[in-house]
């Protein structure tokens, strides 16, 4: 290789997310548990359009076909409600995305993952009663499944800021968050198998 | 290439370069056990940009010929003391005990043995610290000159770890050197000593703005110090000749073109400071505390680029205080220039990289183990494609791809 150490391949697996919690949660939990590097890169970047998102991932989708490169899609279910998520809703949030990235469902599908409902549902998740409590959180079921933005926010009894999400971070717990989070359970095996 | 469509108007070059032969071309750096580096081998181009996150090592490949340049000069024992000391210049996560700077390039014809053809080199420097931490020896220092051609060594100078020197290929007496004295200090033969200026000619820039806003003794120099803050002198030394001053004024208002003029002004009789002359004023002068960072940083990078003998320039950030459009000016100058000496640039910006080759831009990362690491996103099949897609390097590196 020209002029370098380069000791593994610039580019091995690109992370596409949707906002900047998301990128958070990726960096600061997915990857180090995973003993991954991925470039972790939000899609919903503040006011760039949509239309930069869809060439984005449809670059890295035609990378990955050829073999380049390993790409996964993580975005939130965005249901109503949790009871509400399943086969038919799940095809629907992927015609959803397909119809905003302008790319066929089949050329994505193997590597998309829903936060159910919402990434902030994960973040509750790793974090046990005591910890919950310890944060400033009102009471709340250890199951967060049904969990949206905005009712993590209700419970909070605080700013939902970056030292938020950095605190609930020091304090995560994979194991609690996969017994207390079925979609965090279910990425975690789906990333594991994509990755081996 | 693809994504090459943006540089187009690089390819019509602003006329007026000055035209100074380059005696010494830095090939390649490679480093082991030096601050963030543990192993690092960096081939340079003409024109090297380096980018990457904050951290993650890019001062540092700098540091490494500013190191060479101080031990030159004070000696490695002081040198090292001043770049972070004994356990602060190492890799602390390093198994390696060693540290060891080797640089390989090539020399012009006539410098420093051969008249008629380039000749290679290569020059290693080994130092380590003693058990009480607090001092260095060097272990190993090598110098040798090679024909290009028929790839024989012509000359090699050998220091070991006692400090003697030996010469191969040539006739001259052994030496005893100090333990932690380089030979580059005391250049007692002709190659030693040319390659020694070469060494001290490498041209590093990190302006400070507030320095060169303040008034400086008056002295004839055409060195530009490291900080910039003796700007004043080297500019009145440029615009005392009426030809450079033509085309040192050029730049300026290539870049700047509100500037109609640049001179200097006396202050308390001993000291002067930096006048612009602009073009909404035909007599009043703006003295440089008055004058804006940009105006001020922009002079600066013109003196460096194109007014200096460096045969490299290495300019740390350029990008600060200047507006986006104008960086791609500072890019179109350095790249007319880059026959005549090569530049490493650091930086952060994108509207820098933006008027960079793709082939230029070297990216500097840190793995798992925080070790410094360098790449190059245009070798990189999936940079490809992005690139061949209409995405740029700048806009991979804004949105965290690289």
């Amino acid at each position: 290789m020209k002029g370098g150490n380069a000791i593994r391949p610039l580019l091995q697996l690109l992370f596409y997310v949707e906002g900047d919690i998301d990128q958070l949660f990726v960096e600061k939990i997915i990857a180090p548990q995973m003993n991954i590097e991925p470039r972790v890169i939000p899609l919903k970047a503040n006011f760039k359009s949509g239309k930069l998102a869809s060439r984005k991932i449809r670059s890295a989708l035609e990378s990955k076909r050829k073999g380049y490169v390993d790409l996964i899609i993580l975005i939130d279910s965005d249901a109503d409600n949790y009871g509400k998520w399943n086969e038919e809703t799940k095809k629907q949030r992927i015609n959803q995305f397909s119809k905003e990235m302008g790319i066929k469902p089949n050329q994505f599908q193997d590597c998309i993952s829903f936060a159910v409902i919402e990434i902030e549902s994960w973040y509750l998740a790793g974090l046990d009663m005591n910890d919950r409590k310890k944060l400033g959180f009102k009471k709340s079921t250890p199951i967060t499944d049904h969990i949206s933005k905005q009712q993590f926010q209700s419970i909070c009894n605080k700013k939902t800021d970056i030292p938020l999400y950095s605190e609930i971070i020091k304090h995560y717990n994979i194991q609690e968050a996969r017994k207390n989070n079925a979609s965090f359970d279910q990425f975690m095996n789906q990333i594991k198998d994509y990755l081996s | 290439m693809a994504g090459l469509k943006v540089f187009k108007h690089l390819s019509k070059p602003i006329p007026m370069s000055i035209a100074t032969p380059r005696p010494f071309v830095l090939k390649s750096i490679r480093v082991s056990n030096y601050k963030s580096i543990d192993e690092l081998h960096l081939d340079l181009e003409k024109v090297n940009v380096l980018i990457g996150r904050n951290a993650s090592g890019k001062s540092n490949i700098v540091d490494v010929l500013k190191f060479l340049k101080d031990t030159i000069q004070e000696g490695i024992q002081p040198t090292v003391m001043r770049h972070g000391g004994t356990l602060g210049i190492q890799n602390i996560l390093s198994t390696k005990k060693k540290t060891t700077i080797h640089l390989s390039g090539t020399f012009a014809p006539g410098f420093p043995i051969d008249a008629t053809q380039s000749m290679g080199f290569h020059y290693e420097l080994n130092f380590m610290a003693l058990k009480t931490k607090k001092t260095v020896r060097i272990t190993k220092e090598l110098l040798k000159f090679i024909d290009h051609t028929t790839k024989e060594i012509k000359v090699e100078f050998i220091r070991n770890s006692t400090g003697k020197i030996r010469a191969k290929r040539k006739k001259i007496p052994s030496m005893q050197l100090p333990q932690n004295v380089s030979f580059l200090q005391v250049p007692f033969d002709t190659p030693l000593l040319m390659f020694r200026q070469a060494i001290e000619d490498i041209a590093i820039f990190n302006f400070n703005i507030q320095w060169m806003k303040e008034g400086i003794p008056i002295e004839s120099t055409i060195d530009l110090e490291e900080d910039g803050s003796n700007l004043a002198s080297v500019v009145s030394s440029i615009i005392k000749d009426d030809k450079s001053k033509r085309r040192f004024l050029h730049y300026v208002n290539y870049i700047l073109g509100f500037v109609t003029d640049v001179s200097t002004q006396n202050i308390l009789g001993s000291s002067h400071i930096l006048a612009v002359k602009e073009k909404y004023s035909k007599e009043y002068l703006v003295t440089a505390p008055a004058l804006s960072e940009g105006t001020l940083h922009i002079i600066g990078i013109i003196v460096a680029i194109k007014f200096q003998s460096a045969s490299l320039v290495i300019l740390e950030e350029p990008e600060r205080y200047i507006h986006p459009s104008i960086l791609k000016k500072i890019m179109a100058i350095i790249y007319e220039e880059q026959d005549n000496r090569q530049f490493l640039i650091t930086t952060h910006s994108p509207e820098l990289i933006e008027n960079t080759f793709p082939d230029n831009v070297i990216l500097v990362d840190r793995d798992k183990k925080g070790r410094t690491t360098i790449h190059h996103p245009a070798n990189d099949q999936t940079v490809i494609q992005f690139i061949e897609d209409g995405f740029t390097l700048a806009e991979l590196m804004v949105d965290n791809t690289l």
